[in-house]
């Protein structure tokens, strides 16, 4: 099953039980194991290909769900609070639909920002080198200068592939970068949606998102990070 | 109504840190109930005690936690209440197939969703809630371990015996490898398992 060599500590076992648990976050050791066993890379990749699945099945429309008839409210004191909520809604619904993006893909960027928006914080932290390297790895790019400006390096689920999801810091604030390999985009996309400035750029096969708060966070990352990405393919 | 600006503040700040989180949190409440009714009550509930505790988010950057761990507990006071009605996966299962129907746009693989949905809904809660927290709503181990006042072992391990589960349930086989208790002092996934 194995063709693990000698310097790999890790058993296949070991492997599996890691990613089984987070198929997402495997440490050095791991990743060297999967480099090495074919099975254990196999094993992984469905893994993958699981949480893909999950990840959509999971993703239930809210809007659906929200259609439920009237009538089966179980409190009927609620009546008032659910038609205020429901008048709330629309207010709030056309006014996002009138001031959205046209572009799907810049709305799914910003939406997945804007959900993990607990990391988009200033801080001096930054990420260990190889823990950066690792996530970009995914995306195919390394940084030219290494990690100085980067505090959290993650790979995210986005359009039902693993992405590096990265906190920039700028000196106008934390930015979000999300590496998208498989998407390409025409030309450069800015947009500005529910509070959040970004900008969606062509780079190598696919783009690069960038998305802040502030529009000089956004023009600061452009500069001092976008030209920092090489790609190096998987 | 208070319409002067400290009222004005804090509807703002409410809106910008939690009304865009209603979505995450009607999921992750209907992923624990299985019931799309209790889920609404619990984000009805959960928006109401956040307005009102307002104040004791010091940081809104941490809303998300925050909102989640109300949400939870807003579900155990109400499943406390109905746990009686709902005990039969089949008879969820029937309750629920719209929710389970319900699909993505430009989804052409409606049928195998709604298999992982079901399959997702027969896990028992103590698997089905940290794996929603980690592929949902991107939860680390560590965080998950937080929320659910458990060690991270203990996360790790059920989050490998729920994909096993799954990948069982789906006809993907099982995995031989058994997880091991052992890995509950892992600061990461992969040193858990390094001896």
């Amino acid at each position: 099953m194995s063709n693990s060599k000698q310097t790999v500590v890790m058993q296949c076992s070991e492997f599996r039980e890691a990613a089984g648990a987070d198929p997402q976050h495997l440490n050095v050791d791991a990743q060297a194991h999967r480099e090495q066993c074919h099975a254990c890379a196999t094993y992984l990749r469905q893994m993958e290909q699981l949480d893909v699945l999950l990840v959509r099945a999971m993703k239930i429309p809210v809007a659906d769900l929200s259609a439920r008839p009237l009538a089966s409210r179980p409190v009927a004191g609620r009546w008032l609070a659910l038609a205020a909520s429901v008048l709330v809604a629309v207010v709030v619904g056309m006014g996002a639909w009138l001031a959205a993006p046209r572009e799907s893909l810049a709305a799914d960027v910003v939406e997945h920002a804007r959900n993990e928006a607990d990391i988009m914080v200033t801080t001096d932290q930054r990420i260990d080198p190889a823990a950066l390297d690792n996530a970009l790895r995914t995306a195919g790019v390394r940084l030219k200068s290494g990690a100085q400006m980067v505090s959290v390096a993650r790979t995210c689920m986005f359009h039902g592939r693993v992405v590096p999801h990265l906190i920039v810091q700028t000196r106008q604030g934390p930015v979000t970068v999300m590496v998208l390999a498989k998407e390409k985009v025409p030309a450069v996309q800015s947009f500005t949606e529910a509070g959040y400035r970004g900008t969606i750029e062509p780079s190598g096969p696919g783009s690069i998102a960038i998305v802040a708060v502030s529009a000089d966070a956004v023009a600061e990352a452009k500069t001092t990070f976008a030209s920092e990405v090489e790609w190096v393919g998987n | 109504m208070n319409r002067g600006t400290p009222g004005n503040d804090r509807q703002r700040r409410f809106t910008l840190t939690c009304e865009p989180l209603r979505a995450d949190l009607f999921r992750f409440a209907l992923w624990l109930s299985r019931s799309r009714q209790v889920a609404e009550d619990v984000v009805q509930e959960t928006m109401l005690r956040a307005w009102k505790s307002l104040d004791s988010l010091k940081d809104d950057a941490a809303a998300k936690h925050w909102l989640l761990t109300i949400a939870r507990r807003e579900h155990a006071r109400l499943y406390e209440r109905k746990r009686h009605e709902t005990v039969n996966i089949d008879d969820l299962v029937s309750a629920e197939l719209p929710a389970l129907a319900a699909k993505p746009e430009n989804d052409a693989d409606a049928d195998q969703l709604r298999d992982v949905r079901r399959a997702i809904f027969a896990l028992e809660q103590e698997y089905r809630e940290p794996l929603v927290l980690q592929v949902l709503l991107g939860y680390s181990t560590e965080e998950i371990a937080q929320h659910m006042n458990l060690n991270q072992g203990a996360v790790l391990t059920r989050l490998f015996r729920a994909r096993n589960k799954l990948r069982e349930r789906l006809g993907l086989g099982p995995d031989e490898s058994a997880p091991r208790e052992a890995a509950a002092s892992a600061k990461s996934v992969g040193a858990v398992i390094r001896e």
